[in-house]
């Protein structure tokens, strides 16, 4: 186990230095300077003195070395943007809504899904499983931005049932947990009837049958564990589809998260806040895959044995 | 002595996508206490459908029993519904299956899953069901029993992990132990512990068995008597010198000739050609007769009876009519026969 | 005599030979790989209509540019924010009918206010509805819904845009469907470029196994923790934003799924007996992989492909969504939805259309693909 978590933690540690070094660079040879944007022109001399305050007049591997360093003691540079303002700042000023929002998008999500699923498995074949069938593909099929757009225009500018937009108080963040949930809960339920049907129809369910145990036994009991467990390795993609929704959802609610500031800041060619915000994200998933992994391993005893005599 | 078990007529039919599939076609027999009962047949011969309708484990609603009564206790098990028949199976009728690797839940504790009955069924606390477990963990022959209580199912080997499925099938003392080719997915050497820990609970405990399998040569050294199935039909019923000595089915013989022998390095081994039939559609007459090179013309035309060869003996072939021509086995399944003879008293 | 012993005659009970073709009867007619696939298809009546959907969708985004004389870049700045109008289906709402929600002291008061500020004659308003009465938390105004025939109002009577226009007067319909064709061909070329590469990386790590396995598999690993989202990004930031850049971003990663799968089915397949047979026959690697292997791996390739058209079209969508997408005047359905949202609570119609369609199309896809899984899916044919 030691030994499988080292591998994976020294892997991890590989992908971020690619990831941090590839950001780097990528920035680095992107056209356009920083400044452009700084309304209007600017003299070569104010050019030279923001290049020198913001140290880009170094050479590229100093500038290299110089971030690295700074990332690994959490310094992301300041932001061309807002002046002096330390991306670690805006991002963790940022970072509360979009944890919320997807926390809150998450766990709903995953525990709606995982009841769908389980509906849908147990009454196989009946309207029950049809209906979830048909909200799971809807939920994988239709864009967030889309079914945000549709949930904005009826339930908050039509109905007016919940506000349009904002993050002020927890009314306010229903709409966009819905939004953001729809597809983490469609991958949830179709993996879980999946995986629930499989069970259902192994031996040791039947032999379970075989002894006398009742239909609830069998489901609670027999079944839900083991179809369970491999619904964690869903949390992968569900990761990476709360980050690719929080961009478009925080846009469409006004929610001041770090998605809706990553959006600006492409739109600014804000590079630090960029190249902040994208390690943030890269660490975030490669540190959820990890915890995937790990976190099989507990709850399958499986794994749990073979691991251990590595 | 009145049977134990007494199945009579029994239908059983799944709707599929072709069609309706009729995989068990009027089945009778019956089973004595402390009987060991083998049934033997091709993969699909309706042979494992049969044992699962007697465990009520025939899956709704695609499966039915349309026809058929199983008498055991005084009861008609095809008409009790789920709820009542969960109270038999497990603690008078259980059942071993095939493949001990996928038959334990592999995210429960050994211990836990062989006590779930006992705690079910004959209302034991915790404590008196752990003690219990244990002595049919001795039983069944596990060493190390309170240690390997506390283990997973992957902690466990093959011939291991079938002992502990025999433990659970035992744990109530079933009067009906149904053994769905227990061996098959075995080791040789297992296959033969494994068998032999079969007799030995069988006189210990005085348990009827039926025991599936598609292997004569396991027949031979485990059961009393022998039923042949074929197309969801049994074709032969007897002792086990009826069938093994006096075969009078022609598949009964195909079987017998396909059965390697520990001195059949001279002769080739006979192999029955074709596929067994369609059973959406199962064909006109005797579902054999495509496949058999002693077909009688009337074999296409007419399903033949059960005939009675002696008390024990029956089978439902045209070649037993009074009109028929006199047919002997084929040679190899006389010398076959003999084969058997030398290897099933080498083995007992 | 009676009858029973009349039906079992001696006659009867002669011995018969079995005939070959008898024998043969009794198996099942075998049904090819691909024929048996599309049977069960066929029978899948979702996949069917995921299929109907998608070829009307191909159908109008091939022949909708056609159907009208508007340019998908001509821009007439008199004719902006017009909602559809189609001739004989104003009962479905396409009607050219534009309602205004304004404000005032009065209901009077927010009418004017409303023809002033979207410069209206007054002839037009057709109809007027209060929406909302005085009260606290709308500062005590009126909210008036005001029916203005928009086309007549902006001199337009004859004309017709079926889907609208947007904000600078250019046809809906017509760049609906363009949208339509970019997104498209980006998720087709995104899925084929994709297919292309997993099938050559997984095939080759698979079929040489070993050192070269080793470290293919090494590379797709730490590549595979790149979350794409980000990959993608930085690749558009890099490359010139357009269609290329696009379909290259979605490329760099796409493929490492498809070589995963292809990698396995591979190893799988390797192993078993025909392909030992060509072996021993004298074929050689490159023949094997190309006439062996990648035929049995083709289902597996087939379903991936079918996921990774929808997912393109959504990322392609979601890219024009944060402003990284296509530049005008080019438009895809996501850019389409892009700008439609910056409008869209006073002209919906703008979102409506492409929402729609985006959604039709991504339910079509994936439906078909599940259906395609499970018609191919070896396991589960019997």
């Amino acid at each position: 186990m030691a030994k499988y978590l080292i591998q994976r933690i020294i892997y991890m540690i590989i992908t971020l230095l690619i990831i941090i070094s590839a950001t780097f660079f990528l920035m680095k040879i992107m056209p356009g300077s920083p400044f452009n944007n700084l309304g209007g022109k600017i003299t070569p001399e104010q050019q030279a003195f923001l290049e020198e305050k913001y140290g880009l007049d170094e050479p590229v591997p100093v500038q290299y070395f110089n971030y690295i360093t700074g990332v690994f003691q959490g310094d992301f540079g300041v932001s061309f943007q807002y002046e002096n303002r330390p991306v670690s700042q805006m991002i963790l000023d940022r970072i509360g809504p979009s944890a919320e929002l997807g926390a809150q998008a998450l766990i709903i999500g995953a525990i709606l899904g995982i009841i769908l699923g389980m509906i849908a498995a147990i009454k196989h074949n009946t309207w029950l499983d049809y209906s979830s069938n048909i909200i799971a593909v809807i939920g994988i099929s239709i864009p967030s931005f889309v079914f945000a757009g549709l949930l904005q225009y009826y339930l908050a500018v039509k109905w007016q049932i919940f506000p349009v937009s904002f993050w002020e108080s927890p009314i306010h963040t229903v709409l966009p947990t819905i939004a953001l949930m729809i597809f983490p809960m469609a991958i949830c339920a179709r993996f879980m009837r999946t995986e629930m049907l499989e069970v259902l129809g192994s031996d040791y369910i039947e032999l379970a049958r075989a002894k006398g145990v009742s239909n609830n036994s069998i489901m609670f009991k027999h079944a839900l564990r083991n179809a369970l467990i491999p619904v964690i390795t869903v949390l992968g993609p569900m990761t990476v589809s709360l980050m690719t929704g929080t961009l478009v959802i925080e846009q469409i609610f006004a929610v001041p998260g770090i998605g809706e500031q990553f959006v600006t800041s492409i739109n600014t060619n804000d590079y630090p806040v960029i190249m902040g915000t994208t390690i943030l994200f890269a660490v975030l998933f490669v540190v959820v895959i990890l915890i995937v992994d790990l976190l099989y391993g507990l709850i399958d005893p499986r794994i749990r044995i073979t691991g251990g005599k590595e | 002595m009145d049977p134990i078990l007494d199945v009579k007529n029994l239908n059983v039919t799944f709707d599929t996508y072709g069609g309706k599939v009729q995989a068990v076609r009027g089945v009778n027999f019956s089973l004595k206490k402390g009987e060991t009962l083998a049934i033997v047949g091709e993969s699909g011969s309706g042979k494992s459908v049969t044992t699962k309708a007697l465990m009520g484990l025939i899956k709704k609603p695609a499966g039915k029993i349309p026809e058929g009564e199983i008498l055991f206790d005084g009861k008609d098990l095809a008409k009790l519904d789920n709820k009542q028949m969960q109270k038999i199976r497990g603690k008078d009728l259980s059942m071993i299956f095939q493949d001990p690797m996928t038959s334990l839940n592999p995210t429960m504790k050994i211990g836990k899953q062989i006590m779930e009955g006992l705690i079910l069924h004959q209302k034991l606390s915790k404590q008196q069901a752990k003690e219990r477990a244990l002595e049919l963990l001795n039983l069944v022959g596990i060493p190390y029993p309170e240690k390997r209580m506390n283990q997973y199912p992957h902690q466990f080997s093959g011939g291991m992990r079938q002992r502990v499925v025999i433990a659970i099938a035992l744990a109530c003392n079933p009067k009906v132990l149904i053994a769905d080719e227990p061996t098959t997915a075995l080791d040789v050497t297992i296959q033969a512990q494994i068998i032999e820990l079969m007799k030995d609970i069988q006189k210990k405990m005085d348990t009827s068995i039926i025991f599936i399998t598609h292997d004569l040569g396991v027949v031979a050294n485990v059961a009393d008597r022998v039923a042949v199935m074929y197309a969801g039909k049994i074709v032969e019923i007897g002792t086990v010198d009826d069938v093994f000595y006096n075969p009078k089915h022609p598949y009964t013989w195909g079987l017998l000739g396909s059965l390697p022998t520990v001195d059949s390095n001279e002769e080739k081994l006979m192999a029955i050609p074709g596929t067994p039939p369609d059973l959406i559609h199962p064909p006109k007459g005797d579902a054999f007769a495509a496949r058999n090179e002693f077909a009688l013309a009337i074999d296409f035309e007419e399903e033949p009876p059960m005939f009675k060869v002696s008390d024990t003996h029956s089978a439902a072939t045209w070649l037993l009519h009074e009109n028929a021509p006199d047919i002997e086995p084929p040679a190899t399944v006389k010398k076959r026969m003999a084969g058997i003879s030398v290897e099933g008293e080498r083995q007992s | 005599m009676d009858k029973a012993t009349e039906k079992y005659s001696k006659e009867k009970f002669q011995r018969v030979h079995v005939r070959e073709e008898l024998s043969e009867e009794l198996t099942r007619p075998q049904l090819s790989f691909w024929k048996d696939a599309w049977l069960r298809l066929s029978k899948n009546k979702g996949a069917i209509g995921g299929l109907i959907v998608i070829l009307l969708i191909v159908a109008l985004a091939l022949v909708g540019p056609l159907m009208n004389d508007y340019k998908m870049d001509e821009a007439n700045y008199d004719a902006a924010y017009l909602p559809p109008k189609v001739p004989g289906l104003g009962w479905l709402g396409l009607d050219g009918m534009q309602t205004y929600e304004v404000q005032g002291t009065t209901v009077d008061d927010a009418v004017q206010r409303g023809i002033t500020g979207y410069e209206i004659e007054e002839q037009y308003v057709l109809n007027t509805e209060v929406v909302e009465e005085p009260n606290e938390s709308n500062d005590n105004y009126y909210k008036v819904a005001m029916e203005v025939d928009i086309y007549a109002a902006k001199g337009l009577d004859d004309t017709y845009y079926w889907f609208g226009t947007d904000n600078m007067g250019r046809d809906l319909w017509t760049r609906i469907w363009k949208g339509t064709q970019i997104s498209l061909l980006i998720g087709v070329l995104a899925a084929l470029i994709d297919m292309v590469i997993g099938v050559l990386y997984g095939g080759i790590s698979g079929y040489y196994g070993g050192r070269t396995d080793n470290i293919m598999q090494r590379i797709i690993e730490v590549l595979s923790g790149i979350p794409n989202l980000v990959i993608v990004i930085l690749m558009i930031m890099l490359l010139d934003p357009g269609l290329t850049a696009i379909i290259i971003a979605l490329s760099i990663t796409g493929w490492i799924g498809m070589a995963r799968i292809v990698r396995g089915q591979v190893m799988k397949l390797k192993g078993q007996e025909f392909v030992l047979a060509a072996r021993t026959l004298g074929a050689n690697d490159k023949r094997i992989l190309m006439k062996h292997l990648i035929p049995n791996v083709l289902s597996v390739i087939i379903i991936n492909t079918m996921f990774t058209i929808p997912s393109a079209i959504f990322f392609e969508s979601f890219l024009s969504f944060i402003g990284l997408g296509l530049v005008p005047p080019d438009a895809s359905l996501g850019t389409l939805i892009d700008t439609a949202f910056d409008d869209y609570r006073v002209y919906p119609y703008m979102l409506v259309f492409p929402a729609v369609i985006i959604s039709l199309l991504m339910i079509g896809f994936n439906i078909l693909a599940d259906g395609m899984r499970d018609a191919l899916d070896p396991k589960m044919r019997r």
